[in-house]
Formats: structure tokens, C-alpha cells, sequence
């Protein structure tokens, strides 16, 4: 049988056929959420030779341990930016760690301005849509946490509440921003 | 219940800050260990993963060479293991060379497509057929590249008889279908496992490792409270056995598998 064309198959497909060794269907995958894992990585880290960096990480994990993506549990696109969240995060805490080390003084947050940010970052209506839903006191924290990239015991210091109570909105934050995006189809 | 004792409330409220990679190392890996056995808590956290990607989903242009560097790494990311490479080349060849299931899937296929053209069935059915025929034709082809991953560092012995043409790869998962110990087999009998995910015991266990043999279990030997790759086995050549399984059994082992299955895997014919 004729090899399908790399474009013409599915992501899912895809990640089949980059099991069987095919370059050109990793080389797909990259053409289609490149942007998106370089866009999150560039995002989280400030950095672009960093957020290069994290784009080869993880397209190169994909090539080793595709069997690591299950279609199951969600679309290709989320998996990968998952990886390239942990990674750019990974990258923001082991700088940090390295300037504490050499004595520098670390940036402090100057209050959160990614308020704005976020809605230059996400494009699709949906999205911003699910995220001003939040109150302030959900929202904070989700931001601070996934574009600060700091832990939820950061936040809480950073926000001054208690952890306990950090965790808990950050938790009722995405649920409620789950239920607006699955009303809009944006999840399943 | 603390989150020391894997506690469901505790890792439950755990799960927001998980999914925003928020919480500290040492709680993602109790959260990992409590997700391999509650379906609930992973179905929750696979629906904040789906929330946080959107949030994160904004494409930026990337730098022009950045895919030439990628691709420039697919093969040289074992610098220096000249077997790794060697086996991967192997692998591909075989590829190349390919099989008759492709031709029977592709006619499957395409009696689907046909199906497809006279409206038996809805498109839809048609690609997810599709999907999941190319998948399980693809499966030994992604064992393979499993192997070749867990292959790295593994000893001669085990790298041989992955070398050799009639070796099989048995992936052990649990009842929840995670992955948890990769072994090889040659035909002669010989086994090694190449990789493991399975916890450490307490002193007072070990996991036991099984052959089943016309329906019957055969001891193949005690893995340790902490399997490591390389463990080796053997069984005679002649038993073909219809699948391998791990179970817990007190330190020292027992005669006849008593305590529970943890991981069981089919041995593909």
C-alpha cells in the first residue's frame, strides 16, 4: 500500500506512523503545533532560546516515546503543550534556582500585569470568555500558577492566603472554565 | 488519610495545582502513584489538562531552522551508542521490508472505504475504524520502538537477544491498562526485563515473576522488592508460554500464585 500523505492523516495517524520511524509525519506534527508549544514555552519562560529548546524537547520525545500520547485522554495539541508547560516550567524554577545559588537577586513579581497579557495570549473568544467567568480571586491564581510558573505555595505567598484555600480555587477556577468551554464545544 | 498515606481527598484537591504544574515534586510524584489506581481523580485531571492547554494555546511564529535542528537530532540523540543506532537501523530495514498484516489491513480498509462510499455507515465510524486498525497494526511496531528506548544502557545479554530476529516483547500493564514492566524474550527461553515502573515493596514482599504454561502459572523466578532492568530468566524453549504476570508474594516466594496480580501481559504468537 502507498504510504498516505503526511497532511492527509490525523493526528492520531500521525503519531501511528511516527511509531513505524517516519520523518515525515513527526515533521507534520511540528508543522502543525510547533507554533503552539514554541507560542506557551516563549510564554512561561520570557526566553527564546529557551522556549526553542523546550519545542526540541518535546518533539523529540514525541519521536522517542510516541506511545507516551493517549488519544484517550485527550487531543494531541493539549498532551503536547502539557509537556511543554512542565518543561518551560522546569526551565523557569532551575534558572531561579541558579541565580539563588549565585547570589543574584531574583525579579520580583511586580504585582501580576498577565492579566493583560492573557488576553494578547489566548485567541480563541471561548477561552477568554471562560476565564473572565472567573472571579478575581480564581483567576489570580490560575495565572500566576500556569504563566508565572509559580508552585501553589508561591501563589499563596505571593497573593497572601492560605494554601489550602489557594489550591481550592485554582481547583473550582478550572472546573468552572471546563464547564463554560465544554457549553462551547471548545472541550469535549 | 494524609497525602503521605496516598489519601484520595487529599491528592484530589491536589489536582488543579497538578495540572497547572504548580504543586512541588515531591507531591506530583505521590499524585502520579495515586493516579495509577483511581480512574476518578485521572479523569478529572485529564479534563483541567484539556483546560490548562487551552489556556495555553497561542501559536507564535517559530525561528525558521529550528525544525532543520530537530530533525539533525533524530538520529544522533544516543551520541555514541553505536548499538542503540544499530538496532534502531535493523528495525528499520524490517520495516521497510514490511509484512502481509499491512496488506490485510489495507484490504480491510479499503472494504471499509467502500462501505463508507455506499453510506452504510457514518464517516465518522469509518475514520475511528480506520484509527484503530492502523493502530493495532502498528503495535509491534511501536513495541519496538519502546524496546528501543528501554534498550539504552541495558546489558549485552539483553541488547542480543533484542538483536535477535525471533525475540518478543510482552508489556506487562494492571487492570487499569498502565504500563508497568517491558520484557524481552528469546526463542530459546531466555528473558530479561528491560524496563520497570513498579513500586518498591516493603521487606516482607517480593514481586514474583509468572509464566503461564497450557493455562497453568510456572514460576520464572522472585524480581526483588524493587525490579531493575536487567533482571534475567528462563524458561524452556519448547513451553510457549500464552502470557507473563507479576504478582506479590511474601519475601521467598511461593509455589503457586497467591498473592495479587499486579502486572500481566499476553505473549503475542
Amino acid at each position: 500500500m502507498e504510504e498516505e500523505q503526511a497532511s492527509a492523516l490525523s493526528d492520531a495517524q500521525l503519531v501511528v506512523a511516527i511509531g513505524r520511524f517516519r520523518e515525515d509525519a513527526l515533521a507534520e506534527v511540528y508543522r502543525r503545533h510547533g507554533g503552539a508549544i514554541y507560542g506557551l514555552a516563549r510564554r512561561v519562560t520570557g526566553d527564546s532560546s529557551e522556549a526553542e529548546d523546550v519545542v526540541q524537547e518535546v518533539i523529540l520525545r514525541l519521536w522517542s516515546r510516541p506511545d507516551a500520547f493517549d488519544p484517550a485522554r485527550g487531543s494531541l495539541r493539549s498532551f503536547l503543550l502539557a509537556q511543554s508547560h512542565g518543561r518551560a516550567v522546569d526551565a523557569v524554577r532551575s534558572r531561579a534556582a541558579r541565580q539563588r545559588r549565585e547570589g543574584r537577586e531574583v525579579p520580583v513579581e511586580t504585582g501580576y500585569d498577565i492579566e493583560h497579557q492573557v488576553w494578547d495570549l489566548v485567541l480563541a473568544d471561548q477561552v477568554t470568555k471562560a476565564i473572565s467567568t472567573l472571579p478575581e480571586e480564581e483567576r489570580a491564581p490560575i495565572e500566576l500558577a500556569y504563566f508565572g510558573g509559580h508552585t501553589y505555595r508561591e501563589v499563596a505567598v505571593l497573593l497572601s492566603q492560605p494554601e489550602g484555600t489557594v489550591k481550592s480555587r485554582i481547583r473550582n477556577g478550572l472546573r468552572k472554565m471546563r464547564g463554560v468551554l465544554t457549553e462551547s464545544g471548545v472541550t469535549a | 488519610m494524609t497525602i503521605e498515606d496516598g489519601g484520595h481527598d487529599e491528592v484530589e484537591s491536589l489536582l488543579g495545582a497538578y495540572a497547572l504544574d504548580a504543586v512541588l515534586p515531591d507531591e506530583r510524584k505521590r499524585v502520579d502513584l495515586h493516579l495509577e489506581d483511581c480512574p476518578r481523580c485521572r479523569a478529572e485531571l485529564d479534563a483541567f489538562l484539556e483546560v490548562a492547554a487551552a489556556l495555553g494555546n497561542s501559536v507564535d511564529p517559530v525561528p525558521h531552522d529550528l525544525w532543520d535542528r530537530i530533525a539533525g537530532q533524530l538520529d544522533l540523540s544516543t551520541p555514541g551508542d553505536a548499538t542503540l543506532i544499530e538496532i534502531r537501523e535493523k528495525a528499520r530495514n524490517q520495516l521497510a521490508g514490511s509484512d502481509g498484516r499491512r496488506s490485510v489491513a489495507s484490504s480491510r480498509a479499503a472494504r471499509w472505504r467502500r462501505a463508507a462510499m455506499i453510506g452504510v455507515t457514518s464517516a465518522a465510524a469509518v475514520a475511528l475504524a480506520l484509527v484503530s486498525l492502523s493502530l493495532s497494526n502498528a503495535d509491534d511496531r511501536v513495541n519496538q520502538l519502546q524496546a528501543l528506548t528501554a534498550a539504552r544502557g541495558a546489558s549485552a545479554g539483553a541488547q542480543a537477544v533484542l538483536a535477535s530476529s525471533n525475540h518478543k516483547l510482552v508489556q506487562l500493564t494492571n487492570s487499569s491498562g498502565a504500563q508497568l514492566a517491558t520484557i524481552v524474550l528469546s526463542s530459546s527461553g531466555t528473558g530479561y526485563l528491560l524496563a520497570s515502573h513498579l513500586r518498591t515493596l516493603p521487606a516482607t514482599k517480593t514481586y514474583q515473576l509468572w509464566a503461564k504454561v497450557n493455562a497453568r502459572p510456572i514460576s520464572l523466578g522472585l524480581l526483588g522488592t524493587q525490579p531493575t532492568r536487567d533482571a534475567a530468566f528462563s524458561i524452556a524453549g519448547s513451553a510457549h508460554p500464552s502470557s507473563l504476570m507479576v504478582t506479590v508474594e511474601p519475601a521467598g516466594g511461593v509455589t503457586e500464585p497467591n498473592g495479587p496480580l499486579v502486572a500481566v501481559g499476553p505473549v503475542l504468537t
